[in-house]
C-alpha cells in the first residue's frame, strides 16, 4: 500500500510537467495579440507594446519561455497577471472560494444522487422511479447557464430566498448555496442514474443473492454488499466531477458573481495571459491528481477484490 | 425510419456474446422481444425518428427560410402566422426549431459516438492490461482531463481556421469536446473493467487459454459495458447542451449555422420579458434529450445479459 | 452647477475661445435643483471592472481603469458634466497667442494626496515620462503634437524597438519647459488650436516626485490630486476610495467614501442594484433594456444619456479587399441599412441613430454630415449597387468580436443589406477582442468590420484625425485623402474656434463623399440606482458624476 502511494505520487511528476508543457504551448499556440485589449477599443502605442512583450518574455521561442518559467515555478515563483497581479495571490484568493463551492456541489449531488439512486434501484418502474427519472431527465436537459439565470431571477430576485450574487471575497456557506445547487444540478442525475444502474445489477449478483440465502436480511445484504460495491462507479464520478466543477464553473461564477478560478482562467486566455492560465491550470492538475489517487484509494475499501499491489 | 435506428443500435449488440457462447441471432432476437414490449421504447423510438427526420428533411415540417428576418415583428409573441413567436432578429421562431435539428442532434451524436469509442478503448486497454499501459494510458487521460473545458474549446475552435462550411463548422465544435471529453469516459471504462475482471468467468476463459482478444471482446466488454451506456446516453444530451454553453461563451457554433443551442443563448436575454423565445427550442432540445436517454435505458435493460 | 458652492473658474480669454466658450455658454446653475437633495456624506457603492494597467493615468486608456483614475486626479480643465465644455481646474489660465507656444499658469495651494503641492514641475515630469518611449506607456501619444516628441520614441525595429540604434535619442520634450513653480510652457510641433481642450485627459494629469521614486508602487497604490483618494484596490474585487480632506477645488464631492465593486457581468451587477446590494450600475443589461424592463424594475431609478461614443463599420483597406473600393457600393451598403428599426428593436431605443461621424455632445457638431447616404432608402441602394455594377465578391462580411455584445446588431444588419440589396450577407463573429483586433491591425480582416470609439476628449478632432488621417493610430480602413489631411491642418491653425470648427466639419464631409466607414449610431448610456443613492448624473462621457452623486 505504501510502495503504492509513493509510486502514485511520483508519476503525478510527469503528469504535471506534461500538464503544464500542453498548456503552455496551447497558449502560445493560441492566435491573437496579447496586447489587443490593454489600451481599450484602440490599438496599443508600439512604446507600451515593446515593454508589454520584453516583460512577459513574449519574444522567445517556446522552449526558452517554458524553461524560464520552470525555473520559476521551481523557485515558488508563479509570475503575475497581464495586469500586474502575483498570480499566486490570486490563487491564494480564488482557490478557497472555488474549492468550497466545488465542495458543496459535491455535497449536494452525493447527497441527493445517491439517495434518489438507491431509492429508485430498489424499487425500479415505481412511481418514484419514473418520477426521479423525468426530474433528472429535465436537469440535464437544460443548459446550465439557463438553469442558473432561472435560478437567479426566481429563487433570488423574486422571492428573496438566496442571495441573488456573492458579495464578498470571503462567500458564506449561505451565499454559495444557490450556486453550489445549480452548479451540482447536472452532476445530481449522472450520480442517481449511475447510482440506480449499479444497484440493480449488483442486487441480481450472485453474491447478494448468497448472502440472503445464507440468512442474511435483506436490509444487510443490500447494505453491506450490494450498496458497498454499486458504490464504486459513482466514487470514480464524483473523483473527477470534483476536478471538473473546480475549473469548470465559468458559467456559475459569471452569474453568481464569484470570484473563483473558473472565470480567472476564461478570461485569462481571453486576454492571452499566460502566466495565469498556466498557474492556475497547474493547480487544477495537482488537485486532481490527489483527489484521483484517493479514489483509487477508495477502490480497495469499497471492493476488497481490488487489491493494489 | 425507427426500424433503422434500431438495426443500428441492435447490431452493435451481438459482439455482446457473440463467438464461442452460441448463436447470436437469438440475444439479438431476444433484446428485441423485452424491447418491444416497453411503451417507453415505442415513445423513444418514435421521437427519435420525428427529430430525425426533422434533421435529414426540415423542410417537411416548415416552408419558412430560418434566416428570413422580420425585425419590424421582432420577439412578437406566437400568432397564427408566427406559431411560436419570432425572436430577437425577427426570424420565425417555429422554423428556427425544426432547422436547428440538425446542427444539435450532430454535435450530440457525434461527439457521444466518439468519446466512446475513443475513450471506451482506451478504458478497456488500460483496465484489461493493468501495470505499466494502465499506468501511462491513466497519466495520459490525466494530463487532457485537467485542460479546463473552455481552454481547450476556445483554442480548437481558435486555432483551426474560420470557415463557412456547416458541417467544419460542427466538426470544430465536436472536436473540441471529444478531446476533453474521452478521458472521462476512459475512467468509467477502466474502473468497470477492473470489477468485471476478478470474475470467475473471466478467470476461467483465462484458465481455458483463450486469446486476450477474446476474453476482452467476449466477456469483458459485454460486462462492463451498462455504466457506459447510461453515462453516453446521458451525454449526449449533455453535449447538445454543451454546445449551447459553448455558444453562450460565445466560442460554439456561429451563425449561419442553425441550432437550438445557438437560440437558446441567444433567448436568455429575454427570460424576464419575453419567455417565449426562450421557452421553444430549450422544448425542443429537451424533449431530444429525453428520447435518447429513454431509448438508451431500454436498449441497456434489453441487453444485459443478467437480465434474463 | 452641482450641488456643490462652486466659482465658475476665470479662463483666460485669451486666443482659447473653447474655454471662453465653456465659461461663456451661461449653463450654470440651471437643471439641478433636483440633484441638490440628499445629504453630504455616507458611502457608496458602484460596479467597476478590473483595471487592465497599474493605476498610472499616463499608462491607462481603458475604461475600467479610467473611471477610477478620473476620480482621483484632478487635470489643468475639467469637462463640465452636462455639457462636456471644458472649464480650468488646477489651472488658473492658459495663454496662447499663435497656438503654438502655451503659457499655463497654475492655481496655487492645489495638493496632492501626499500633501505635496502640486507644481509645474510636476506637470513637465509627468508629460516627459509619458512621452518617454522606454517607459512604455499607452497614452504616450497623446504628447505627439508637444515639440521633440519624436526623438523620445525608440526607433529600431521588432519586438524590442528600443535595443541597441533603436534607443531614443532624448528622455525630454523639448517643447516642455518649467519657468517658475506656477508656470510652464509647452511649445507644439505644429499648430493645434484645440490642445487647451485635450489637457483634460487623463494622460496629461500631473505626477506627484513620489512617483518617479517607485513608479512599480504607484501603480498600485496611486497619490492623486482628486476629490477622491485611493484607500485600497483590492485585486479583482473592489477600489475602494474616499474624500481627501485637503481638496480646495471646485468639483469635489458630497459623498465620504465610494467602492468600485468588481463585476464580470453587468447582468450581476444590475441584479444587485434591484436588491440594494449595489447603489449604481452604470451599464443596463440587455435582458433588462429589452421592453424597457429597467423602468418597471427602478422607476424613477434610471437616466439616460447621450455619450461621446459612436459606432461604426469600417471596410477593409482596398488592397485587402477590392470589392468594396466603389463609394458607390460603400454608399449602397450604408443606405441598405435601416438604423431606425435596428436601435428601436435590438438597442430598445438606447441608441441614436447616426448621421455622421462625429457624436453630438462635442463642440463642432453638425447634423446631418452624411445626408442621404445614413438614410435607409432599400430603393436607391439596390439602384446605385447596379450602377456600380453589382458586387464582385460572393458575399458582404460583417466581422465583430464575439466576446461582447455584438452578435445581434451585426446580424440585424447584415439581414437589412440582405433584404434591400439582395447580396448574401453574413455576420461573422471572431472569436475574441484580442484575434480580432489582430487580424485588424495585420490588415488580414476582409470585408467589412465593427469599429467603435469613444472620445477622450471632446473636441470634433479627436473624432477625426485618430480616425481618418493618413497613418493615424486608428486609421484600419488605412483611409488617405490629402485634402482630408490639409483641411485638418488648416483647422488646427486656426485662431477663432468657429473657424476651426468649420474647416473640421469640411474634412468631415469629405467622408460622405469617400464613405472610409459607415456611421451606424451614437452611444448613449443607461444608468440605474438603488434607492439609497439620489443625485446620479451621466457625464458626457458616459461615468457617473460624483461632483453630484449623493446618500438620501
Amino acid at each position: 500500500m505504501g510502495t503504492y502511494i509513493i509510486r502514485r505520487i511520483l508519476q503525478m511528476i510527469p503528469v504535471i510537467l506534461g500538464a503544464t508543457f500542453l498548456i503552455f504551448a496551447m497558449v502560445f499556440a493560441l492566435p491573437g495579440d496579447p496586447v489587443a485589449g490593454k489600451c481599450g477599443e484602440r490599438p496599443c502605442s508600439p512604446a507600451y507594446r515593446a515593454a508589454y512583450i520584453q516583460k512577459y518574455n513574449l519574444d522567445k521561442p517556446l522552449p526558452v519561455q517554458y524553461g524560464k518559467y520552470v525555473l520559476n515555478l521551481a523557485k515558488g515563483d508563479l509570475g503575475t497577471t497581464s495586469n500586474n497581479i502575483p498570480v499566486a495571490d490570486q490563487l491564494k484568493l480564488r482557490v478557497p472560494v472555488t474549492g468550497k463551492l466545488a465542495l458543496m456541489a459535491v455535497l449536494i449531488e452525493t447527497g441527493i444522487g445517491i439517495l434518489a439512486g438507491v431509492l429508485t434501484g430498489i424499487r425500479r418502474g415505481g412511481f418514484l422511479d419514473n418520477l426521479v427519472l423525468v426530474s433528472t431527465l429535465v436537469l440535464i436537459s437544460i443548459p446550465i447557464f439557463v438553469i442558473g439565470n432561472l435560478a437567479q431571477l426566481y429563487l433570488g430576485t423574486r422571492l428573496g430566498w438566496f442571495p441573488v450574487t456573492v458579495t464578498s471575497s470571503n462567500p458564506s456557506v449561505y451565499q454559495l448555496l444557490l450556486p453550489a445547487i445549480v452548479l451540482g444540478s447536472l452532476s445530481v442525475a449522472y450520480v442517481s442514474r449511475l447510482m440506480r444502474t449499479n444497484l440493480v445489477e449488483n442486487l441480481r449478483s450472485d453474491y447478494v443473492r448468497t448472502a440472503i440465502s445464507k440468512g442474511l436480511t435483506k436490509r444487510r445484504a443490500y447494505g453491506l454488499h450490494a450498496l458497498r460495491n454499486s458504490l464504486i462507479p459513482v466514487v470514480t464520478f464524483i473523483g473527477f466531477d470534483f476536478g471538473a466543477l473546480l475549473g469548470g464553473a465559468v458559467v456559475t461564477e459569471g452569474i453568481f458573481n464569484i470570484p473563483g478560478i473558473g472565470g480567472y482562467v476564461f478570461r485569462a486566455i481571453r486576454v492571452r495571459d499566460g502566466a495565469s492560465v498556466v498557474g492556475a491550470v497547474t493547480f487544477l492538475v495537482i488537485v486532481y491528481l490527489v483527489v484521483n489517487l484517493l479514489v483509487d484509494l477508495l477502490y480497495g475499501l469499497l471492493d476488497p477484490r481490488i487489491s493494489h499491489e | 425510419m425507427s426500424d433503422a435506428a434500431i438495426a443500428e443500435t441492435t447490431s452493435a449488440a451481438p459482439t455482446h456474446e457473440g463467438g464461442d457462447t452460441g448463436p447470436a441471432r437469438s440475444l439479438a432476437s431476444d433484446a428485441w422481444r423485452t424491447m418491444r414490449r416497453s411503451p417507453f421504447f415505442w415513445i423513444s423510438s418514435a421521437l427519435i425518428a420525428v427529430f430525425l427526420l426533422m434533421a435529414i428533411w426540415p423542410s417537411l415540417f416548415t416552408s419558412t427560410d430560418p434566416t428570413q428576418a422580420v425585425l419590424s415583428d421582432a420577439r412578437v409573441r406566437p400568432n397564427s402566422e408566427a406559431w411560436f413567436g419570432r425572436d430577437i432578429q425577427g426570424y420565425d421562431i417555429y422554423s428556427r426549431c425544426i432547422y436547428g435539428a440538425r446542427a444539435s442532434i450532430l454535435v450530440g451524436l457525434l461527439s457521444t459516438v466518439l468519446t466512446t469509442l475513443v475513450g471506451g478503448t482506451v478504458g478497456v486497454f488500460a483496465g484489461y492490461a493493468g501495470g505499466w499501459t494502465d499506468t501511462l494510458l491513466s497519466r495520459l487521460g490525466d494530463i487532457f482531463f485537467a485542460i479546463p473545458l473552455l481552454l481547450g474549446a476556445v483554442i480548437v475552435l481558435v486555432t483551426l481556421p474560420a470557415t463557412d462550411n456547416y458541417f467544419l463548422i460542427v466538426l470544430k465544435v465536436v472536436l473540441a469536446l471529444v478531446v476533453l471529453g474521452w478521458p472521462s469516459m476512459a475512467r468509467l471504462m477502466r474502473s468497470s473493467v477492473i470489477q468485471v475482471k476478478p470474475n470467475d468467468y473471466v478467470q476461467a476463459a483465462r484458465a481455458l487459454g483463450a486469446s486476450p482478444w477474446r476474453v476482452i471482446r467476449s466477456h469483458i466488454v459485454p460486462n462492463a459495458l451498462a455504466p457506459m451506456i447510461v453515462v453516453a446516453t446521458i451525454n449526449l444530451g449533455a453535449y447538445i447542451s454543451a454546445e449551447a454553453t459553448l455558444s453562450y461563451l460565445g466560442i460554439g457554433l456561429q451563425p449561419p449555422t442553425v441550432s437550438w443551442g445557438v437560440d437558446i443563448s441567444a433567448a436568455v436575454v429575454g427570460m424576464r420579458t419575453t419567455p417565449h423565445m426562450l421557452f421553444f427550442p430549450s422544448l425542443f432540445l429537451s424533449l431530444a434529450v429525453l428520447a435518447f436517454i429513454m431509448l438508451g435505458d431500454v436498449v441497456r435493460d434489453a441487453l444485459d445479459p443478467k437480465n434474463r | 452647477m452641482r450641488g456643490t458652492a462652486r466659482t465658475v473658474a476665470v479662463a483666460a480669454m485669451s486666443a482659447v475661445a473653447l474655454l471662453a466658450a465653456g465659461c461663456g455658454s451661461g449653463d450654470s446653475g440651471g437643471d439641478d435643483t433636483s440633484a441638490a437633495g440628499g445629504k453630504t456624506g455616507g458611502e457608496i457603492t458602484v460596479r467597476g471592472c478590473n483595471p487592465e494597467n497599474p493605476l498610472v493615468p499616463s499608462n491607462t486608456t481603458e475604461t475600467c481603469g479610467g473611471n477610477v483614475i478620473d476620480a482621483i486626479f484632478s487635470k489643468l480643465v475639467h469637462y463640465d458634466a452636462e455639457t462636456a465644455k471644458p472649464t480650468n481646474d488646477l489651472a488658473e489660465s492658459i495663454d496662447t497667442t499663435d497656438n503654438q507656444n502655451f503659457t499655463v499658469k497654475l492655481k496655487q495651494g492645489r495638493k496632492f494626496h501626499d500633501g505635496t503641492e502640486i507644481k509645474a514641475k510636476n506637470f513637465v515630469d509627468a508629460w516627459n515620462y509619458a512621452a518617454y518611449g522606454p517607459n512604455g506607456q499607452s497614452s504616450g501619444y497623446f504628447m505627439e503634437p508637444i515639440e521633440g516628441f519624436g526623438d523620445t520614441q525608440c526607433t529600431g525595429e521588432g519586438d524590442d524597438p528600443c535595443a541597441g540604434a533603436g534607443k531614443a535619442k532624448a528622455d525630454k520634450l523639448t517643447g516642455l519647459k518649467v519657468v517658475d513653480d506656477y508656470t510652464f510652457t509647452i511649445k507644439t510641433s505644429e499648430k493645434v488650436s484645440n490642445l487647451p481642450v485635450r489637457l483634460g485627459y487623463s494622460a496629461f494629469s500631473p505626477l506627484p516626485d513620489v512617483f518617479f521614486t517607485d513608479p512599480k508602487a504607484f501603480g498600485d497604490k496611486p497619490v492623486g490630486s482628486g476629490p477622491y483618494k485611493l484607500d485600497a484596490w483590492n485585486k479583482e474585487q473592489s477600489i475602494v476610495l474616499s474624500k481627501f480632506a485637503d481638496y480646495s477645488g471646485d468639483f469635489g464631492g458630497k459623498v465620504d467614501k465610494i467602492t468600485f465593486k468588481i463585476y464580470q457581468q453587468s447582468d450581476a451587477a444590475y441584479n444587485d442594484v434591484i436588491a440594494n446590494n449595489l447603489d449604481i450600475t452604470d451599464e443596463i443589461p440587455t435582458s433588462a433594456l429589452i421592453d424597457e424592463k429597467y423602468k418597471q424594475d427602478l422607476p424613477d431609478r434610471n437616466a439616460e444619456k447621450e455619450t461621446g461614443v459612436i459606432q461604426t463599420v469600417t471596410f477593409a483597406p482596398t488592397k485587402v479587399d477590392p470589392n468594396y473600393a466603389d463609394p458607390k457600393i460603400r454608399h449602397a451598403i450604408s443606405m441598405a441599412i435601416d438604423r431606425d428599426t435596428i436601435v428601436k428593436q435590438i438597442f430598445n431605443g438606447t441608441r441614436q441613430p447616426a448621421t455622421g461621424w462625429v457624436s453630438p455632445v462635442v463642440d463642432g457638431y453638425k447634423a446631418d454630415q452624411c445626408g442621404e447616404w445614413c438614410k435607409y432608402d432599400p430603393a436607391k441602394a439596390k439602384a446605385l449597387l447596379q450602377e456600380a455594377g453589382g458586387f464582385k465578391g460572393d458575399k458582404i462580411t460583417l466581422s465583430y468580436n464575439a466576446d461582447a455584445a455584438h452578435k445581434d446588431w451585426t446580424e440585424a444588419t447584415c439581414n437589412s443589406i440582405k433584404q434591400a440589396l439582395g447580396v448574401d450577407c453574413v455576420a461573422t463573429g471572431v472569436v475574441d477582442f484580442a484575434t480580432f483586433r489582430t487580424q485588424i491591425g495585420e490588415r488580414k480582416m476582409k470585408g467589412m468590420f465593427r469599429t467603435g470609439w469613444q472620445m477622450d476628449y471632446p473636441s470634433i478632432e479627436n473624432f477625426l484625425a485618430p480616425i481618418f488621417k493618413t497613418g493615424a493610430s486608428s486609421n484600419d480602413g488605412d483611409y488617405s485623402n490629402p485634402e482630408f489631411d490639409k483641411l485638418l491642418g488648416e483647422a488646427a491653425a486656426e485662431q477663432d474656434a468657429a473657424a476651426a470648427n468649420s474647416k473640421y466639419q469640411q474634412a468631415e464631409a469629405l467622408l460622405a463623399t469617400d464613405m472610409p466607414a459607415i456611421p451606424m449610431w451614437y452611444g448613449k448610456t443607461t444608468m440605474g440606482w438603488s434607492d439609497k443613492v439620489t443625485g446620479v448624473k451621466i457625464t458626457a462621457f458616459g461615468t457617473i458624476d460624483f461632483t453630484s452623486v449623493a446618500v438620501k
